[in-house]
């Protein structure tokens, strides 16, 4: 009934071309080669890969892609109704994996898109081969026994910073970026995708993914599971990963030394080593 | 004091606080103002990540904004951040941070300023614009609800109104429901959740809302759980993880309920239940309208005494019955029928015996009609019956049913008592009938009941074509 459900292969009947435009989907490598999907967290864009993407780019068809009202996506395609939910965001991920007509898939999810990319395995586990999680949360809020980091007061913080920080992000961010005479092509591209993040959607989704809680789909999930974790990722604490390493079926549990929450692009070697050894 | 003691003391000592760390967020060196804020001494914060020394909002929102924006090496300017002190409270500061990528190592330099001050007057100025917008949202979904409300004339109108701007105002799924006159249960607009699987009249949510005539509310699967247990499971399978149910009424009963399905767990604070129950209020006395259009409308079409169709709907209905009869090559039969000895019991045990009469007569009508048939009260003691699809002989056979059926004895005032019937038909046949329009066929039909009835002829009616 709800219209962002995930519900059978009929979910969207955009074009294909649509869909590549809205989630600004890039494909790399070979077209006949297995496919690796990496999908990007809360508040980033498929820049994010950028270190570890390319690496799979001989052996692999490498897919990237980014979140409506995220990155480079197609922002008048944001409607607050699909997105209220990560469902919303797993069935695009779908629509994606089925416009490009792939099978086999390893997915590589980062923060948010661990659990989106969970989402649409359960919904379609045919067409995955693997997942892998880097610095997952299947509930960011602490609930009765269960340690997930915050508490409601602290997404309330979240918002109220989000907001309060717009006005200078806004105003003050974009022209002293044009002031960095050393990179004025990156600084330009940064304001410009700053300016397309606006801030009620980066509330919106923020609320979505601090405020859900997967915890009840884990025991759905079939598909090859790695959980990367790092030991001091302040988004994702220790105990997250190993409550997901509990609560998801066969699933194995890396614990990263000192790589933080995004462990992509502090240390893509070891990111690399550990998808590789999946594959 | 030498140049270089000076810049020394400068750095200490400065009314900002300023550090180094490493790209990956390690604190190299700070100043003695900075560790005076944090609260913590130079070799406690030399060697944490930033980020530790952040409350957990801060955290959130420099881990997730502001770090994917500096790994791209761009500096950020007057982040407004709140410092975990040590002993436990917090301090609201501004930073701003350069990347230096000169010497051997990448290093983050940051100026950290007091912003208490300012921050409390942003946060003030923020509150205030929340308030504002959330006002200014308010009013705008109110005033698009009474501008779509004021012309609507359908049902369908109506709860489409009604829905969108309960969607506007929630971003969840809505359905708006309305309880007929009889009780039964109609989803006006929008989608409901186990539509396949329960009917919307033992759809708990809704018949607790409609019974309590309150609204009825569940902020997570959980909630779900405790107070739905047996539709929790499929709740879930549709994705519903909370719901809210807002009462719809009329005249002060309970008519109908705008029903939000969410998709994930939602806080449903007072701000939104007020504005949805304002939603409510303003759809009552639109509702109440159409239902009395709906109520004129049906009046005029329906004889009151009888409830059948009267006059005016059967001419209508004949109409396109005969227009859908050429394009299919199908007859239509009409039979008209005109009571024998009701006139007596009128006049021997008053009107409203006589009225019982055509009640009872227009009972055993409609009893033995097929679907698709159609029978109205004409007029007086005349009854007229459209079979669509039925030739001359099925004619026959109907108006011998009905015959038997209207001599039965009758009950009530009349107990006992018995009227009968002269039965009049004509039949429609595309092509090969003078009487193509509704008033010819009803007045061939009227014709042979009076020719039937000058014969006397009794259980055998008339045909004429």
């Amino acid at each position: 009934m709800i219209p962002s459900a995930l519900s059978g292969p009929e979910t969207s009947d955009l074009a294909a071309v649509d869909v590549l435009r809205r989630n600004a989907v890039s494909v790399e490598g070979d077209p006949a080669a297995p496919p690796i999907v990496f999908g990007p967290g809360y508040g980033t864009s498929q820049d994010m890969w950028r270190l570890v993407a390319p690496q799979f780019v001989g052996e692999r068809r490498v897919v990237r892609f980014d979140h409506v009202g995220s990155g480079d996506s197609d922002v008048s395609a944001y409607d607050r109704r699909k997105y209220d939910s990560l469902r919303g965001y797993a069935a695009d991920l779908l629509d994606i994996l089925r416009h490009l007509d792939l099978h086999d898939v390893v997915f590589v999810g980062h923060s948010v898109s661990a659990m989106i990319g969970a989402l649409a395995a359960i919904e379609e586990p045919d067409r995955f081969a693997q997942l892998i999680m880097l610095g997952p949360s299947p509930r960011y809020l602490n609930d009765d026994g269960y340690v997930g980091g915050f508490e409601r007061a602290d997404i309330d913080g979240l918002l109220d910073a989000l907001e309060v920080n717009h006005v200078s992000w806004a105003a003050e961010m974009a022209p002293a970026l044009m002031k960095n005479p050393e990179r004025p092509e990156l600084a330009a591209e940064l304001a410009e995708s700053m300016a397309r993040t606006d801030t009620m959607v980066a509330q919106h989704f923020a609320r979505v993914t601090f405020l859900s809680d997967m915890r009840r789909f884990l025991k759905n999930i079939s598909t090859p599971t790695l959980i990367l974790q790092s030991a001091d990722d302040l988004i994702a604490p220790l105990e997250v990963g190993e409550y997901l390493h509990e609560n998801i079926e066969g699933s194995e549990l890396v614990v990263l030394s000192a790589a933080g929450h995004y462990a992509h692009l502090s240390d893509p070697t070891e990111i690399e080593r550990q998808i590789r050894r999946r594959l | 004091m030498t140049p270089d003691d000076v810049s020394r003391a400068l750095f200490q000592h400065a009314p900002a606080g300023l550090f180094a760390m490493s790209t990956d967020g390690v604190i190299r060196a700070a100043n003695d103002t900075f560790c005076d804020w944090t609260g913590s001494p130079q070799d406690d914060i030399v060697g944490r990540y930033f980020l530790s020394l952040l409350s957990r909002g801060s955290k959130l929102v420099f881990e997730t904004r502001f770090m994917p924006l500096l790994q791209t090496r761009h500096p950020l300017n007057e982040m407004l951040l709140s410092l975990a002190t040590r002993a436990g409270g917090t301090r609201d500061v501004l930073v701003s941070l350069v990347v230096d990528d000169s010497g051997a190592d990448e290093l983050i330099y940051a100026a950290v300023f007091d912003a208490g001050i300012r921050l409390k007057y942003e946060r003030d100025l923020l509150d205030a614009r929340r308030t504002a917008e959330a006002a200014v949202a308010r009013v705008r979904i109110m005033q698009e609800a009474a501008a779509g409300l004021a012309p609507a004339t359908t049902m369908a109108e109506f709860g489409s109104v009604l829905r969108v701007s309960a969607e506007t105002a929630t971003d969840a799924t809505v359905s708006v429901i309305v309880a007929e006159s009889d009780g039964r249960l109609e989803l006006v607009s929008g989608s409901r959740p186990l539509a396949g699987s329960v009917d919307l009249a033992d759809l708990l949510p809704v018949r607790e809302c409609l019974e309590n005539g309150r609204p009825v509310l569940c902020r997570s699967p959980a909630d779900i759980a405790a107070s739905f247990p047996t539709l929790a499971a499929g709740l879930d399978a549709e994705g519903v993880e909370a719901l809210c149910l807002i009462p719809l009424t009329e005249d002060g009963a309970v008519s109908g309920a705008v029903a939000c399905w969410f998709q994930r767990p939602r806080m449903l604070d007072a701000n939104l239940l007020d504005l949805l129950a304002a939603l409510a209020t303003q759809a009552a006395p639109v509702l109440e309208r159409i239902h009395l259009q709906r109520q004129i409308e049906h009046q005029s079409l329906h004889d009151a005494l009888t409830g059948l169709p009267n006059r005016f709907a059967m001419q209508s209905r004949l109409e396109q019955l005969l227009a859908e009869a050429v394009l299919h090559d199908r007859t239509v039969a009409l039979l008209f029928l005109d009571l024998d000895g009701f006139k007596a019991i009128n006049d021997r045990f008053g009107h409203e015996a006589g009225d019982g009469v055509l009640r009872q007569v227009a009972e055993r009508l409609t009893g033995i009609m097929r679907v698709g048939d159609l029978c109205s009260r004409f007029g007086g003691d005349e009854f007229v019956i459209a079979c669509d699809g039925v030739d001359e002989e099925s004619a026959l056979e109907v108006s011998r049913r009905i015959w038997d059926a209207v001599c039965q004895p009758l009950h009530g005032v009349a107990h006992g008592s018995t009227v009968s019937a002269s039965i009049g038909i004509s039949v429609f046949r595309p092509g090969a009938t003078q009487a193509a329009t509704p008033d010819a066929l009803i007045a061939r039909a009227d014709e042979a009941m009076l020719a039937a009835k000058r014969a006397g002829m009794g259980r055998d009616p008339l045909i004429r074509a």
